[in-house]
C-alpha cells in the first residue's frame, strides 16, 4: 500500500489523542535508557577477546605513497593484523578508497590500518609505522582548481580533471525570457557571497562493533549510522558479497547532523579485521578524525544576480554557485550537494524565470558533504542578505519586500517544484509582529538592530541519483498478537531526534492504544522492513507515512471484522481508546473492547494474526540532475527566524537578547520535540553564524578539538520563543511536515541582517564571529557603527 | 587517544611530596584538580612518569582574611569555592570574577587557583589580577619555605619559578586599603570553556579623582602575563577621565606583543588592548555588585 492507501481508514482530526496539544498520554519511548545511562551506542559494545582497530592518517594534502615499513609495527606483541590499501584494495565509488592505494590526497587520508588487543598497543604500533612519501603540489583553493592547468586534485586524471557534479537549471513559467526580465527590471541586485567550512561535531563519533560468523558467513555490524541499509549495500559492494551476508544493527545513535549518512572507512576496516581474526572489532573515530575525515559543510562562493520589479517583486534570477568539495565526491554521492543548492537558491520565493548553476568542484582539503539542512545554510544565507540589501536599495521596507515575492500553496515553479500547503507569509508577519517591528524599526539606537530571514527547505527527499523512487522509500510492519498486543516493525532511523517515539505514537494513535502497548522492535537489517534513513527531512513525513499506513492496513482487517459482525460500513468505525466504535447514524451505541476485536478477527480468518503493511515513497523522477524540471519533495517548509541584537562596535561582541522562530511544519506530532529542534536549529544556525569554524592551514586543519573549534555554550544561547502552529499538509503524517534541519538556514542570515541593521556593515561573508565583525567595522567605518562608537565614549 | 601509564602518588605531608620530587626529578608532576595535567597527558603533550597528587595533604584548602595580610586562599582550594566565596566577594570581588572565568563550572569545581597559575599559561585567566594586586605565592621547598611575588612568578609559556621540589601552598592578595579599586575581564568568544583573547586585570589607588598608584596586568598578549607600564604612567598622576582612560588603553598596545593564532589575530589582539585596559580601569572604579554570579 502506498500513497494511495484507503485513506478512508485514516483517524479523523477531531478524534487525535495523542496527536494533539494534549500531552498527557505522550511518552518518549527512549527516555528513561537515555536519562539512566543504560542506553547502548556502538562504542558501548564489547566482548572479552575483542580487537581494536586504528587507522594511520596522511600527514600531508597530497602526495605519492613510496613506501610503507610496518614491520616494527607487526613485531609489536599485541598488534593482531595490518592492513594497508595493497591488502585491502577496496574502492566503494569511483574515487573513494578505504585505505588509499598509491596517492593521498588530503590530510587525514587513511593509510594503514592496525588492529591490536587494545587501544593503548594499537596506538602505539601506529607510532612505529614509516610511511615516505613523494609530496605534490596541492590545490586548495576551488577557484584555483578550476583554473586551466590546475594540478589534478585526485590524480586520476580524468578530463575535466577537478570537477565533480554539476547541475544548471534554465527555466521559466508562461514563456517568460529570462533576458527580457533582466532588461524590464526596475533593480537588479548583484551580490557576491562567501561561505566558511564547518563540521558536524555530533557527541558521539563514528563507531563500529564488527563480529564475524566464518560457519554463516556474515557479519554482524553494530554501527552509529543513519542509513543502515546504505551501510548494508556498500559493504556489499565493498566485499562483492550479496547483501544478505551483512546484518547491520543500528543501536542508539549520538546524533549525526548529517554525518552519519555515509559508509566510513572505519567500518570496512573493523568487517575485514573481524574476518581475518575472527574476533570482534570495534572502531571508533577521535574527534580529530571526526573532524578531517567525516565531510563537514560545503564551503560556498556564490555570486548572485536577481532582477527587481518597481513594487520589488522578483522578477528573474541568476546564480553560479561554487562548491568546495575538498578531495572526493566526483560519483553521484554528491550529486545531492549540487542538486539542492539549485533547489534553494530559488526559494523561498515566486520566480518566474531561473538560470541557476551550481559546480563541485575538488581541493585538497578535507571532503565536503551532507550537514543539518544541506547546502541550505549556504544558499540561504547569500540569498536572504541579497533580498535584505536590494529591499533598502529600492527602499521597501524588508518583511514588505519578501511577502510581495513569498511563495504560497499552489505555486508552480519553473524548477518543477509544486508548492502545497505553505505558511510562509504568515510565518514572517508572525516574526514582524513578535518583533514589534512597526513600532521600534525607526526607534533603534545605535548598535542596535532586529533581523529577519525567511528561508524553506523539503520535507522528504526524492531521488537525485538513484534510478527509482523505491530506492528511497520506507517500509513498515505492524504485527497485532493474539492478546492485542501490538508490535511495529519499522528502521525509521532515530539519531536523537525522536524518530522511536514519533513512530509508536503514530501507531498508537491510529489503533486507539496507548503508547506503551506498541512495541518497537529495534531495528536492524534483518529484523524489520526498509528505510532509506534519515536525511532529507524525509523521517517523520516518509516513514510516518509508511508506519501509518501499515498501522491503517491492520486496522482496516480488524474493522471489516467487526463490521461484518455488525452489519455497518467497516469504514464508519474506528478505534478509540480500546473500543472500537461505529459512526454511523443508528449505530452509535456499538461497542467491542480491542482484545475481543483482535482475538475475534484472528480465529475468523484461520488463526492468521493480523499483519498490517506499509510503504510510502516520493512519486517523482531523477529529471532535476539534469537540469529539467521536476518536483524534488512531496512537500516542502517555511520558515522566518528573527532576532534584536546589540553589537559592541568596540569589540565586535553580539548580544542577542531574543530569538523568535516562526516554522510551518504543518501539523506537529510530537511538540515538545518540535520545539527542541527548532531550539536545536537556533542553537547549530548560531554556531555556524557566529562561533564555529574550521580554519586551515596548508591543508591541515588548525582546531580540530573542542578547545578551539568553538561549539556553542548554553550560557551562550539567547532567549527563544517558536511558534508552529500552522495548516497541516495535506500529505504528511497527521499533516505534518519537516522540522529541525532546514531550520537552521535562517539563522545565520538573519543574525547578520541585525548587525548589518545594528552597525551598517555591508556583510558578504560567514563566520560573523567577533573579530570579524570589528575588521568589517575597522574597514567599512560605516556611519552607524560611528554614531555607535561615538555614544560609547 | 589513551591516557598513557604513570605511577600515581599519594603523599600524605608536604614534606613527603617535596622529598617525592627531588627523588623522581623530572619525569614527577604535581597535581592538585588535574584538570591541566591529565588532558595533556592524554594528547602526548606532557609527559609525566608519576602524579604526584596532592590532595591528600591537609590544611591546603582555605579561604581567609585579615586586615593586614589580606586574603589567604590555599593550594587545593577549588575555583568554584574561590568564585562562590562570601569572603572573597567582599574583600576583593575581582579575584572571585577571575576563578570564575575560567573554563566552566564543571572543571571550575575540580581546578585550583594555584594550578591555574602553576600551569603558567599565557591564557590564564587568574594571573593578571594576582599580579595586578601585588600577590605573593607561598612556597614549601625541600630546604626552605619561601614567597614568591607573583610579578617574579611567570618566567614562560608553561614555566614557572618553582625550584626543583618546591611545591606552591597558597596565594597571599594584599586587602585592597582606602581608594584601592580592582578588576579583571576577559574577552573571548564563548561565555565559558573559552581561552582569553585578551585578559585585563587593573588595580587602582585613588585619592579623591585622581589617581595616584596603578598596576595594569594583560593575559594572552606576551608569553607571560605582564605589566603594561606604559599604561600606568598615563594614569598615575591623573584624574580618570574618558580621555585619560582612552589614551591608557592606546598606551597599553605599546606593552604587549601578541601573536596571532587559531584563537585571534595579533592585530586584533592589539586593538582589544586598547580596549580592555580602559574598560578594566572603568570597571574597577565601577565596582562588582550583581555581576558576580
Amino acid at each position: 500500500m502506498n500513497r494511495f492507501a484507503d485513506k478512508e481508514y485514516f483517524r479523523k482530526p477531531e478524534d487525535f489523542r495523542l496527536i494533539s496539544k494534549d500531552e498527557s498520554k505522550y511518552v518518549h519511548v527512549d527516555a528513561y535508557e537515555k536519562v539512566t545511562g543504560k542506553a547502548k551506542y556502538a562504542g558501548d559494545f564489547m566482548a572479552p577477546d575483542m580487537y581494536v582497530a586504528k587507522v594511520l592518517h596522511s600527514p600531508i594534502p597530497k602526495g605519492k605513497i613510496l613506501s610503507i615499513d610496518t614491520s616494527r609495527a607487526e613485531a609489536l606483541p599485541g598488534v593482531k593484523g595490518i592492513l594497508t590499501g595493497k591488502d585491502f584494495p577496496i574502492r566503494i565509488t569511483e574515487d573513494i578508497e578505504i585505505l588509499v592505494q598509491g596517492q593521498v590526497r588530503m590530510v587525514g587520508d587513511p593509510v594503514v590500518a592496525v588492529c591490536a588487543i587494545n587501544e593503548e598497543v594499537a596506538e602505539a604500533a601506529l607510532e612505529l609505522i614509516d610511511v615516505q612519501y613523494e609530496p605534490l603540489t596541492p590545490v586548495f583553493d576551488p577557484l584555483e582548481s578550476i583554473k586551466d592547468g590546475a594540478v589534478d586534485v585526485q590524480g586520476y586524471g580524468y578530463n575535466n580533471h577537478n570537477f565533480g557534479p554539476i547541475c544548471h537549471q534554465v527555466g521559466s513559467n508562461d514563456g517568460k525570457d529570462i533576458d527580457e526580465e533582466f532588461a524590464k527590471a526596475a533593480y537588479v541586485s548583484v551580490g557576491d557571497y562567501k561561505t566558511h567550512r564547518i563540521q558536524h561535531a555530533p557527541i558521539e563519533p563514528h563507531a563500529t562493533y564488527a563480529e564475524y560468523d566464518p560457519e554463516k558467513v556474515q557479519w554482524t555490524v553494530y554501527q552509529s549510522t543513519t542509513m543502515s541499509f546504505g551501510d548494508q549495500h556498500w559493504l556489499s559492494v565493498g566485499f562483492n558479497m550479496d547483501e544478505s551476508h551483512f546484518h547491520v544493527i543500528r543501536p542508539y545513535v549520538g546524533g549525526a547532523f548529517g554525518s552519519k549518512s555515509n559508509w566510513p572507512y572505519s567500518e570496512f576496516i573493523a568487517c575485514e579485521f573481524a574476518r581475518r581474526t575472527l574476533h570482534p572489532v570495534r572502531f571508533v573515530l577521535t574527534r580529530e578524525e571526526e573532524f578531517q575525515t567525516m565531510h563537514g559543510r560545503h564551503p560556498f562562493i556564490i555570486h548572485l544576480e536577481t532582477a527587481h520589479a518597481e513594487n520589488g517583486k522578483v522578477l528573474a534570477k541568476k546564480t553560479s554557485q561554487i562548491l568546495d568539495g575538498g578531495a572526493y565526491g566526483v560519483s553521484h554521492s554528491q550529486y545531492a550537494a549540487v542538486n539542492l543548492s539549485v533547489i534553494w537558491a530559488a526559494f523561498p520565493y515566486k520566480i518566474d524565470a531561473i538560470d541557476l548553476l551550481s559546480r563541485r568542484v575538488l581541493t585538497n582539503t578535507a571532503e565536503g558533504g551532507a550537514m543539518r539542512g544541506y547546502t541550505a545554510c549556504q544558499v540561504q544565507f547569500a540569498n536572504d542578505l541579497n533580498m535584505q540589501y536590494a529591499a533598502e536599495a529600492m527602499g521597501i521596507d524588508p518583511i514588505e519586500f519578501r511577502l510581495t515575492s513569498a511563495l504560497e500553496s499552489g505555486y508552480h515553479s519553473p524548477a518543477g517544484l509544486i508548492v502545497t500547503s505553505c505558511a510562509f507569509k504568515d510565518t514572517l508577519r508572525d516574526a514582524a509582529a513578535f518583533m514589534r517591528w512597526e513600532e521600534r524599526k525607526n526607534s533603534m539606537k545605535p548598535g542596535e538592530g532586529i533581523g529577519f530571514a525567511g528561508t524553506a527547505f523539503v520535507s522528504g527527499t526524492a531521488s537525485p541519483v538513484l534510478n527509482s523512487p523505491n530506492q528511497v522509500q520506507t517500509n513498515a510492519t505492524v504485527r497485532v498478537a493474539f492478546n492485542g498486543q501490538v508490535s511495529l516493525y519499522s528502521n525509521c532511523h532515530d539519531n536523537g531526534q525522536g524518530a522511536d517515539t514519533v513512530m509508536v505514537a503514530i501507531v498508537a494513535e491510529e489503533l486507539g492504544l496507548d503508547m506503551d502497548e506498541v512495541k518497537l522492535i529495534q531495528p536492524s537489517t534483518f529484523h524489520a522492513g526498509y528505510d532509506s534513513g534519515a536525511y532529507g527531512s524525509r523521517v517523520t513525513f516518509l516513514g510516518g507515512n509508511a508506519v501509518r499506513r501499515a498501522a491503517v492496513d491492520a486496522k482496516r482487517q480488524i474493522l471489516e471484522y467487526v463490521a461484518a459482525k455488525w452489519d455497518v460500513e467497516p469504514h464508519t468505525c474506528d478505534i478509540i481508546d480500546h473500543q472500537v466504535i461505529c459512526r454511523d447514524l443508528g449505530h452509535e451505541n456499538l461497542s467491542m473492547p480491542w482484545k475481543q476485536a483482535v482475538f475475534g478477527c484472528m480465529t475468523t480468518h484461520g488463526g492468521d494474526e493480523v499483519v498490517g503493511v506499509g510503504s510510502y515513497y516520493h512519486r517523482t523522477n531523477n529529471q532535476q540532475f539534469q537540469g529539467k524540471p521536476s518536483n524534488y519533495a512531496p512537500s516542502y517548509v517555511f520558515s522566518t527566524g528573527a532576532c534584536h541584537l546589540n553589537v559592541d562596535v568596540e569589540t565586535g561582541e553580539i548580544d542577542i537578547d531574543e530569538f523568535f522562530f516562526a516554522h510551518d511544519c504543518g501539523q506537529a506530532l510530537n511538540r515538545r520535540a518540535v520545539e527542541a529542534q527548532l531550539e536545536g536549529s537556533i542553537y547549530s544556525g548560531l554556531g555556524y553564524a557566529c562561533y564555529e569554524e574550521l580554519k586551515l592551514r596548508d591543508g591541515k586543519m588548525l582546531n580540530p578539538n573542542f578547545r578551539d573549534y568553538r561549539m556553542v555554550t548554553a550560557l551562550d544561547m539567547p532567549h527563544i520563543t517558536t511558534k508552529f502552529d500552522y495548516p497541516p499538509d495535506p500529505e504528511g503524517p497527521f499533516g505534518a511536515k519537516e522540522c529541525g534541519e532546514g531550520t537552521t538556514a535562517p539563522i545565520a542570515p538573519a543574525i547578520a541582517n541585525a548587525i548589518h541593521m545594528a552597525t551598517g556593515i555591508h556583510i558578504t561573508e560567514l563566520p560573523l564571529d567577533p573579530e570579524h565583525i570589528w575588521r568589517m567595522i575597522q574597514e567599512q567605518k560605516p556611519e552607524k557603527a560611528m554614531a555607535a562608537l561615538k555614544a560609547m565614549e | 587517544m589513551v591516557l598513557p601509564k604513570f605511577d600515581y602518588l599519594t603523599p600524605a605531608t608536604l614534606e613527603e611530596a617535596s622529598n617525592l620530587l627531588v627523588e623522581l626529578g623530572a619525569g614527577a608532576k604535581v597535581m592538585a584538580g588535574g584538570t591541566d595535567i591529565i588532558p595533556p597527558m592524554r594528547d602526548k603533550v606532557l609527559k609525566a612518569d608519576y602524579l604526584i597528587d596532592i590532595k591528600g595533604i591537609p590544611g591546603l584548602d582555605y579561604i581567609e582574611y585579615d586586615e593586614k595580610t589580606g586574603l589567604k586562599i590555599g593550594a587545593l582550594t577549588k575555583l568554584y569555592d574561590i568564585q562562590t566565596s562570601e569572603i572573597v566577594r567582599k574583600y576583593n570581588p575581582a579575584v572571585a570574577k577571575a576563578a570564575k572565568y575560567v573554563a566552566s563550572t564543571q572543571i571550575r569545581h575540580k581546578g585550583t587557583m594555584v594550578g591555574n597559575i602553576c600551569n603558567a599559561s599565557p591564557s590564564c585567566d587568574t594571573g593578571p589580577i594576582l599580579v595586578a594586586m601585588n600577590a605573593k605565592v607561598t612556597v614549601h621547598g625541600p630546604e626552605k619555605d619561601r614567597e614568591i611575588p607573583m610579578g617574579e612568578f611567570f618566567k614562560g609559556v608553561k614555566r614557572n619559578a618553582l625550584q626543583p621540589g618546591e611545591i606552591v601552598t597558597g596565594i597571599v592578595i594584599p586587602p585592597l586599603g582606602e581608594g584601592e579599586h580592582a578588576a579583571y575581564i576577559k574577552h573571548a568568544v564563548r561565555k565559558a570553556m573559552d581561552l582569553a583573547i585578551v585578559g585585563v586585570a587593573a588595580w587602582v589607588k585613588m585619592d579623591g579623582n585622581v589617581c595616584v598608584d596603578a598596576r595594569i596586568c594583560l593575559g594572552a598578549v606576551a608569553i607571560t602575563p605582564v605589566r603594561a607600564p606604559s599604561a600606568e604612567k598615563v594614569l598615575i598622576g591623573k584624574e580618570l577621565t574618558p580621555e585619560v582612560l582612552a589614551e591608557a588603553g592606546v598606551a597599553a598596545m605599546a606593552d604587549c606583543k601578541p601573536i596571532s593564532d587559531v584563537r585571534a589575530s595579533a592585530e586584533y589582539r592589539h586593538d582589544m588592548v586598547r580596549v580592555f585596559t580602559k574598560r578594566a580601569v572603568r570597571k574597577a572604579l565601577e565596582g562588582y555588585k550583581e555581576d558576580l554570579t
